[in-house]
């Protein structure tokens, strides 16, 4: 090993170099532990008289003192956006070409429902979007079939379906839309995905 | 010694049994379960605090803990197994998720990434983590225990205290190695 030829290796710190760290270590220990004080006469005993030794370990002490923000915060928070689930693939302001988005109006674990404006026969209705990932992972056929038996059903108790779509991976289908108390107990028990109501 | 059982996919895990085991294959088939937990978890919580508020990792952990662990018979030793557990699970979802989202995203960054940012998009979070985690093997190479201490402090959230029971040091020795591997991670990524 020749110390007058640097070599980068794998485990370098930058310009510092891991085998350089591992002596310095020590003599950074000890000034970090010196009550501020005492730091500058650490310093200067540590270093033995080498001034350059000196300023280089004064600059490593500074660096560990410094701030880093991204390492300041726990990773959950400065990373969140890792985190996300599925940046809730933003529900576009139209769908099927006939369906205008007003408001969202409940969400649930599955889907969240919306409130939109039906074009073509210039009414309101609830629309509701299956959740990307969930349609995803428990796959598209199994609510696409359920969609298909809804709309086939005929029953005070569910709510009809009017018109199924799918928008950028996300499946919608569109029930009538009605104010009042009633409603979420009807979309609750209405073409959801609970199998008993299929 | 625990009964051999299966657990890949056993929700109720008795994960105590696992961890007082001590056996390093016992923790391997543990992660996937913390796994998954802080995934669900982490992932609720953001949906749920969409619009404001900060994810606390320290509640993440906790919430996990509940989940896999029947509480009433925990003995706080376990708790800092379980702790340093979690640490490296969340690094694993952490760095799975911004590998998943480089792949999927631009073919390679503009500029480098600094730790020295204050607020980053996710695809700058996503690039500045997989180089933050091959930068924390490097450092596991010369300076294996600031790298676990990065794993409880940083990936874990936990307190000096709790990083000094789960490595067995002292609070000072945890706070000074923390100091130092902040700096060297910091050199790493330097451009």
């Amino acid at each position: 090993m020749s110390d007058s030829e640097p070599r980068q290796s794998s485990s370098d710190f930058g310009s510092l170099l891991a085998d350089r760290w591992l002596q310095l270590s020590p003599l950074v220990d000890a000034v970090l532990d010196a009550p501020r004080d005492r730091r500058s006469s650490v310093l200067t005993e540590v270093s033995g008289g080498d001034a350059q030794l000196r300023d280089e370990i004064e600059r490593l002490v500074d660096e560990c003192e410094r701030a880093v923000p991204m390492l300041d915060r726990p990773a959950a928070e400065g990373f969140s956006h890792l985190l996300v689930a599925d940046p809730d693939a933003a529900i576009p302001e139209m769908l099927g070409g006939r369906y205008r988005i007003e408001r969202e109006v409940g969400r649930g674990g599955m889907a969240r429902v919306y409130l939109a404006r039906d074009l073509k026969h210039s009414r309101s209705v609830a629309v509701k979007v299956i959740r990307p990932d969930l349609a995803r992972s428990l796959g598209r056929e199994r609510f696409l079939r359920e969609i298909e038996i809804a709309a086939r059903l005929r029953h005070p108790n569910i709510v009809p379906v009017y018109d199924s779509g799918d928008t950028g991976g996300a499946l919608y289908f569109v029930m009538p839309y009605e104010e009042g108390p009633s409603l979420r107990e009807r979309l609750r028990v209405g073409p959801g995905m609970s199998s008993g109501s299929a | 010694m625990a009964a051999p059982r299966q657990m890949e996919h056993t929700p109720d895990v008795d994960v105590l049994q696992e961890l007082r085991s001590g056996r390093r294959d016992s923790l391997d088939r543990l992660l996937p379960a913390v796994y998954e937990q802080l995934r669900v978890i982490a992932s609720r919580q953001l949906t749920l605090r969409k619009g404001g508020g900060t994810l606390s990792t320290t509640g993440l952990i906790h919430e996990a803990y509940l989940k896999l662990v029947d509480q009433s018979r925990v003995a706080w030793r376990d708790r800092s197994h379980f702790f340093a557990l979690a640490s490296v699970a969340m690094r694993h979802v952490l760095v799975d998720r911004a590998k998943a989202r480089l792949a999927q995203k631009r073919e390679g960054g503009l500029r480098r990434v600094t730790l020295d940012e204050e607020q980053l998009d996710a695809d700058d979070q996503a690039e500045l983590m997989v180089d933050l985690n091959d930068a924390i093997d490097k450092l596991a190479v010369t300076e294996p225990r600031l790298a676990r201490v990065v794993e409880c402090r940083f990936f874990g959230g936990l307190s000096e205290e709790e990083t000094a029971e789960v490595l067995e040091v002292t609070a000072r020795t945890v706070q000074r190695d923390w100091a130092k591997a902040r700096m060297l991670l910091r050199r790493a990524l330097s451009p």
